[in-house]
């Protein structure tokens, strides 16, 4: 699946994103064995650490002492471990290497690059012409095996592009603004002219979404299996598409949104704005929980990289600017000769950009670890230019390819270095098969996250509720029942100093006539009337001579 | 009392000591107070002769301390006195009779014989009657000596009296050749003249109060007394005696039972039981092979087990009555006691064990019990018969093990083999041989152990500062509680001894040392403030603190230790000598010369090898020389005039002028006659320091000035440079101005270039150049310049620099492109907007009309006055805390998000101290799609696991 091209197409030239560091520090410590020891340590926490680790010493309590030592102790070695386990990645990335300074890999062309590669790599690389019913949308599944185009005018499709076979064509008849899989090969979502419909991989309807009218963007949150979409309206409105239920509909107030892309790390999602912002929402609020000013004009498009750290979005101002989205800071910008009509980051970190009719891959726009973020001259690579308008840009998952659907069809081409070398099956697995994707889609199903966990922090769970004690009351106390204010007097005994008569004692003479009043005093005549009535039998039941005797309280 | 009459070989002695005891018994209370008063000096004097090993103080003490001639002068009294009894009792009068006929004299020491049977005999019939009714006194010949060995016996000691012994000597008649032997000896003996002398001293004595006496009694008796006498009296007699016993079974090599058991001072003949427990001399030093040790540290401990085992034989003379056996009550809450040690001590066995496995992570039952598992272990093959090697590989690995000594032959020890050849050699051998031969390896193994373990806790001590402080008040203490101990009759077992010794352990373990606890909450309480105890330890723990850091730096500690333990020793021996007294003063002289020198030799701090600090030291040391000769002169001379003590009192003049310390060194020596020279010690020592303070101050305030003056030096070169600076070109001025983020290095390197000449105007301005651009142009990067992205395939751009003012161009068409939307302004807008909104808020809670007039005709005065009438406050996030206070571009939403609440924690759950404990603890999820497969399964093993089979109880503690 991955190809290394570094080989073939080997040239030399200036390095676009490398950073050449001088590393003095490896002439002191590359002495003893335990340098490396501790470097792979190091690099462990780096990559699986998440984070600070408990500072154990300053913990005064022996007991707890222990435990968080011993917990920390256990970290350390799954981190270990999982870095350990690297070695069974049995593939490598790489990407294409210039081989003097005065090559750019941004020349090297995709003939070039299919004339090198390996003939079944080759044979990803392909066009599809469909110029008819133009300009075409695309999605990939999740594990990248199958394909959906979508013609704005009505023609929809899928494929197993691999084998060039089709899954189903639909010709709908009427105007197609999106078109996205679900969380398997099995359904996809298309937005059409009104309503958002949902068909099966034989292309048969199976829902017609009607609470979602003229959408023109979708998203879909495959561990929540919430199908976000907003229209013209400006409607945000989240589905669970296991149960059917609509979660929430949220007005943006925005007006309609020009872009719509997912969050992978946290699910959040990304909305470009007329008016140059991009919001972030989620469901469990009904307004954005941030909003940046990424462009002057309307944005375009908008992509978040895989690890939830950076957004790229592309505006009409011809300003292409990279966001922190952690810090909520603008790392860079970079200028587009057009608006970039699509925007797409893979799965290493390589964007790929839709402008006008071409396409450019850029690399290392952001780094993960770098303290400051290196702006870049040239991008990575680039293609086109051949009068097909972009439409948009996708990148094959667990694959080196990007692909580009514009208006006369739809291409894929070879980007080296692109794909995730590496895939666990535990998550997506492109080999599956039936009885596999059955039942990753049974487990994915029980692993379902609440859309109540969506949050910027998609690590708050089980965190600690900072909200004051007094705040926490109040907002329990919202459905607590009413309290009976006859309670203390209702059934406590029925003698002389029953509770009601205490009540009538001390109280019963106040002129305050309120509920609780009320209350006792319908349950007093009530009491006296069954006494009353009691009284009646009790007689009765003495005969005429002997009722003279019946007592009341008896 | 059938044994007594049972009892015939030496009739003509014992039955008189019977009827003594019968008429005794039936005596009048004068009869008994009389026996009291006079016989319980003889029995006292009697005994310290027979044992007087105990250095224990007691009643006796007085009596032990008597010399011969008071011993002797006792006896003529003693029997002064009992001529008068006899006269006036008649039963006793046959026995004074019988006295007098010198039936009693032929056997050496009538008169403590005598009091010793009626001791025995009174201790016996009275008391333990009951106890030893059951108990037959059977093989032996001479009931009497008989029980009293078993009593002896039982006392644990496993030392013998010579009293008795003696006394069964002088009956068996052995006594003759017994003596011929002692004799041989002294006289072989070039050393024990001492001894001699004393034994004819013994001799005459004896010869005078006692006429009929024989030759060889008198000396084996003295013999006898000596050995009592040895271990107080004089140490060379110790030792002589020692070496003497050493020698006797080396002179008796042929006849080696008999001659034993004659130098252990008692007869084969006379308790044929105790054959076992033979050594019935004391085991000494020597015998342990200490004598030789020059340490004074282990020779007090020796001196201490020296003083243990006197106190042995002490506690056995006086054990010869035997105690009354304690309540029931009392023994059983003793049996309890230890029994609840016992099985405490059992049980702490299993604490580890316990403790492991609850801080298991996993237990797996049944427990692994380790000798099956070791046996069953299917991990390595066991060879099918152990002790034949299996095949030729193995015979010859099993050779070469032999060889090396890493294997034994046969799969037996070398122990194994040695107790196999004993037990061959025991078969050859008669019975008793083999019980006495056990018994001594008993005794001795027993000796050795509690030799062992006495100097194993000796050897643990190990601070002299410890010992010097403590040794007094402990000695003193221990004496007096011996005392009054002994007052009343009770002798302290090893249990309380070793209980004792725990407890200092303890205390020593606690030492107030200035990181403890103790010393912390003193500090922090100000306990010394008030409290005496705490006053002293903290003045302790400093005194201590100071004496480490003295040896830290390397000093030497002043030798108090040893000193004063010499000091101890002449106190004991003279206390009221007014000679020693001079004498310790010379000594404390010598030392405080001595102390001095060391100090001046010792590497002292820095401060203290100044100049000035060795000049004041000088004078200092020289008024203390001084101060020293004179009393030293006094000291010989007994010359001072009392005029010169009282024409010092007064304000002392301090400083470098030597003349006022000899008045200190006179004021000082007046003390010396009241108080203790311990005290006087110090006083001299505060003096010193007193001078040596003010030697200080003297000689400070120069060197603050000099301080101050070279302060002022290096002062003046740090500011120089900045004028300099200053004065620079103009080409240098503003760029070092604008370069304010420069290193101090680099600063550094620049003034010195700077100093110098031309040159360093343009290297200057190239610095200036690198330090004021690189922001700039970092701000542009940053900015302006937006490059192009085309990567046209069709044109052949060299580079973007060809294409820059397109990019420009566009910009410039972008700006006016959107120049009719202020997005920026807008979304500014929207964010103050935010803000406020979020802000804290005051809610006008006023109702118009309520509490006020309102409609038409209200003045203008008056709405305003009821708008803020009813205020509150609405707490919101402040503009500051925002967020994105910081943040350019960016809104931040404030609002809490509810719906995720139902994921947090509501209050801290109970281990954890604070909230990152607990966030940081979650950080790591535990499932199949983050950890690997290991961690995953261990993370989820259930912490106990159940396995098929029977869940015993653990056999033993695995740890």
């Amino acid at each position: 699946m991955e190809v290394d091209l570094a080989d073939e197409t080997a040239q030399q030239s200036h390095f676009n994103g490398a950073l050449s560091l001088p590393d003095a520090r490896t002439d002191l410590t590359k002495t003893s064995a335990n340098a490396a020891l501790l470097r792979k340590r190091k690099e462990a926490e780096l990559a699986y650490g998440r984070g600070r680790k408990i500072p154990v010493k300053a913990i005064k309590d022996k007991k707890l002492r222990g435990n968080m030592k011993a917990l920390e102790g256990k970290y350390k070695e799954a981190t270990l471990k999982l870095k350990d386990s690297e070695i069974l990645h049995e593939n490598t990335g790489g990407f294409l290497e210039p081989e003097t300074e005065l090559e750019r890999t941004y020349k090297v062309r995709q003939e070039d690059i299919v004339a090198d590669v390996p003939i079944e790599t080759a044979k990803k690389r392909f066009d599809l012409k469909l110029d008819t019913l133009g300009p075409y949308v695309c999605d990939y599944t999740r594990n990248g095996r199958e394909l959906l185009l979508a013609g704005r005018k009505g023609h929809v499709a899928t494929m197993d592009w691999r084998e060039g076979k089709l899954g189903c064509e639909l010709q709908l008849g009427e105007t197609v603004r999106d078109a996205k899989w679900l969380h398997n090969n099995q359904l996809f979502a298309v937005a059409q002219k009104k309503y958002v419909y949902i068909y099966d991989r034989a292309g048969v309807e199976l829902h017609c979404l009607k609470k979602h009218i003229e959408v023109t963007n979708m998203e879909f949150l495959p561990y929540h299996y919430l199908l976000a979409t907003v229209g013209k309206p400006g409607y945000l409105k989240y589905q669970d598409v296991s149960t059917g239920q609509i979660i929430i509909e949220i007005p943006t107030k925005l007006g309609s949104p020009t872009a719509l892309t997912q969050n992978p790390h946290n699910a959040i999602l990304h909305m470009g704005h007329q008016n140059g912002t991009v919001t972030l929402w989620s469901p469990n609020s009904t307004t954005p929980l941030v909003k940046l000013l990424a462009h002057r004009g309307p944005v375009r498009a908008a992509a978040v990289d895989r690890e939830g750290r950076y957004m790229v979005s592309t505006g009409q101002d011809l300003k292409m600017s990279v966001w922190d989205i952690r810090m909520f800071k603008e790392v860079n910008s970079y200028f587009t000769r057009t608006p970039a009509s699509s925007v797409a980051i893979s799965d290493r970190g390589l964007t790929a950009v839709g402008w006008g009719t071409q396409t450019s891959v850029w690399r290392g726009l952001f780094t993960k670890h770098a303290l400051e973020q290196e702006k870049i001259q040239s991008p990575y690579m680039g293609s086109g230019g051949e009068g097909k308008r972009i439409e948009r840009v996708k990148w094959c998952p667990f694959e080196d390819l990007l692909g580009i659907s514009h208006n006369e069809g739809f291409s894929s081409i070879i980007v080296p270095g692109a794909g995730e070398p590496n895939f666990d099956a535990l998550e997506v697995n492109p080999y599956e098969n039936t009885k596999q994707r059955q039942e990753a889609e049974v487990k994915s199903l029980l692993n379902k996250l609440q859309p109540e966990m969506i949050s910027l922090n998609p690590e708050y769970i089980g965190n600690l509720d900072l909200l004051s004690a007094e705040q926490r009351q109040a907002e329990k106390d919202l459905d607590k029942k009413p309290v009976d204010p006859i309670a203390d007097v209702k059934n406590r005994g029925r003698g002389k100093n029953s509770s009601l008569r205490k009540y009538l004692r001390k109280k019963g003479t106040r002129n305050i006539i309120d509920e609780r009043r009320l209350k006792i005093e319908e349950l007093r005549k009530n009491q006296s009337e069954k006494q009353k009535r009691r009284l009646k039998e009790t007689e009765e039941e003495l005969g005429p001579a002997l009722g003279r005797f019946a007592r009341k309280g008896a | 009392m059938a044994g007594r009459q049972a009892h015939g070989r030496a009739p003509d002695k014992k039955p008189r000591a019977k009827k003594n005891n019968s008429k005794k018994r039936a005596l009048d209370a004068f009869a008994i107070a009389s026996h009291q008063t006079s016989d319980d000096v003889k029995i006292r004097k009697h005994r310290l002769g027979a044992q007087e090993g105990g250095n224990r103080p007691g009643k006796r003490r007085r009596d032990e301390h008597d010399e011969d001639d008071e011993e002797e002068e006792d006896i003529n009294t003693k029997k002064q006195r009992k001529g008068p009894a006899k006269g006036r009792f008649d039963e006793l009068d046959v026995d004074g009779g019988s006295d007098s006929e010198g039936n009693e004299w032929k056997m050496g020491e009538v008169d403590s014989d005598d009091d010793s049977d009626l001791d025995s005999d009174e201790a016996f019939g009275e008391s333990d009657e009951e106890r030893f009714n059951g108990y037959a006194f059977s093989g032996s010949t001479k009931k009497k000596d008989k029980k009293k060995s078993n009593l002896r016996n039982k006392d644990i000691n496993l030392d013998e009296d010579e009293e008795e012994d003696s006394d069964s000597e002088l009956e068996e008649g052995d006594l003759g050749e017994d003596a011929v032997d002692l004799a041989d000896m002294l006289d072989t003996s070039e050393d024990e003249g001492e001894v001699q002398k004393k034994d004819s001293r013994r001799q005459t004595e004896s010869s005078g109060s006692e006429e009929d006496e024989e030759s060889d009694d008198e000396s084996s008796a003295s013999s006898a007394d000596d050995d009592d006498d040895e271990d107080t009296s004089d140490p060379t007699k110790i030792a002589a005696l020692q070496r003497l016993i050493a020698n006797l079974p080396q002179v008796d090599e042929s006849s080696r039972a008999p001659a034993k058991q004659r130098s252990d001072g008692a007869s084969e003949y006379n308790t044929p039981s105790e054959f076992g427990l033979a050594s019935k001399n004391k085991l000494t030093l020597e015998d342990l092979g200490l004598a030789g040790i020059s340490d004074p540290l282990i020779k007090k401990s020796l001196k201490f087990v020296e003083s243990n085992s006197n106190s042995q034989g002490k506690k056995k003379a006086s054990s010869a009555k035997l105690e009354v056996p304690l309540t029931r009550r009392q023994q059983d809450r003793l049996d309890r006691s230890s029994a609840y040690d016992q099985t405490k001590e059992t049980l702490d066995r299993w604490t580890d064990t316990v403790k492991n496995n609850r801080r298991a992570d996993h237990l797996m039952f049944p427990l692994v019990d380790h000798d099956t598992a070791a046996t069953h272990s299917n991990k390595q093959l066991i060879p099918t018969n152990q002790t034949k090697p299996f095949n030729e590989l193995e015979a010859t690995i099993q050779s070469i093990l032999e060889e090396s000594g890493l294997a034994t032959t046969n799969g037996k020890d070398d122990e194994d083999q040695i107790r196999e050849y004993e037990e061959l050699e025991t078969k050859k051998m008669s019975i008793e041989e083999v019980k006495a031969r056990r018994d001594q390896l008993r005794m001795a193994r027993d000796l050795l152990f509690r030799e062992e373990a006495k100097s194993k806790r000796i050897k643990k001590i190990k601070s002299k500062s410890y010992r010097k402080v403590h040794r007094k008040q402990r000695e003193k203490e221990e004496r007096l509680n011996q005392e009054a101990l002994e007052e009343g009759g009770y002798i302290p077992s090893e249990d309380e001894q070793e209980a004792q010794d725990r407890r200092r352990a303890t205390e020593r373990m606690s030492a107030k040392h200035r990181g403890s606890k103790w010393a912390k909450a003193t500090k922090e309480t100000g306990r010394a403030a008030w409290d005496e105890d705490a006053r002293s330890g903290i003045t302790e723990m400093a005194r201590r603190d100071e004496e480490l850091r003295k040896r830290v730096e390397g000093r030497a500690v002043r030798k108090e230790f040893d000193d004063g333990s010499e000091g101890s020793f002449s106190e004991s021996e003279g206390s009221d000598d007014s000679e020693a007294d001079d004498a310790r003063a010379l000594r404390q002289l010598n030392k405080l010369g001595n102390s001095d020198i060391v100090d001046e030799a010792a590497p002292g701090g820095k401060l203290a090898n100044m100049k000035f600090m060795r000049k004041a030291e000088e004078a200092r040391k020289r008024g203390n020389d001084e101060m020293v000769e004179d009393m030293r002169r006094e000291l010989a001379g007994e010359a001072f005039s009392e005029e010169e003590e009282t024409g010092d009192i007064g304000r002392r003049i301090f400083g470098p002028g030597s003349n006022n310390t000899p008045s200190e060194a006179t004021i000082s020596k007046t003390n010396e006659f009241e108080v203790p020279e311990a005290s006087d010690d110090g006083d001299l020592k505060l003096d010193n320091m007193v001078l040596d303070d003010n030697a200080k101050f003297g000689t400070i305030q120069p060197t603050q000035k000099k301080i101050k003056g070279t302060l002022k030096t290096s002062v003046l070169p740090a500011q120089k440079p900045q004028p300099v600076n200053l004065e620079g070109g103009a080409w240098s001025k503003a760029p070092l101005k604008k370069a304010t983020g420069i290193s101090d290095a680099e600063a550094n390197r620049r003034r010195h270039k700077r100093n110098d000449a031309v040159e360093v105007e343009e290297l200057d301005l190239s610095a200036a150049a690198l330090i004021a651009t690189p922001p700039k142009s970092k701000k542009s990067a940053k900015r302006s310049t937006t490059f192009d992205m085309d990567v046209d395939s069709d044109d052949s751009d060299d580079g973007n620099t060809v294409q820059l003012p397109f990019a420009i161009r566009d910009q410039d068409l972008i700006k006016r492109a959107f120049a009719g939307a202020d997005v920026v302004g807008e979304f500014q807008a929207e964010k103050n907007q935010t803000i406020e909104d979020e802000e804290d808020k005051v809610i006008d809670n006023t109702l118009p009309g309520w509490g006020s007039w309102t409609g038409d005709g209200v003045s203008k005065r008056e709405k305003t006055r009821n708008k803020g009438r009813f205020l509150t406050k609405v707490e919101g996030v402040k503009a500051a805390n925002r967020k994105d206070s910081k943040l350019e571009r960016v809104i931040i939403n404030e609002k809490r998000v509810k719906k995720n609440g139902k994921y947090l924690a509501t209050t801290l759950p109970h281990p954890f101290e604070n909230r990152q404990q607990y966030e940081r603890s979650l950080r790591l999820p535990v499932g199949p799609e983050w950890a690997t497969k290991e961690t995953l399964q261990a993370a989820m093993k259930p912490r106990i696991l159940l396995k098929q089979g029977i869940i015993a109880p653990m056999s033993k503690p695995l740890m």
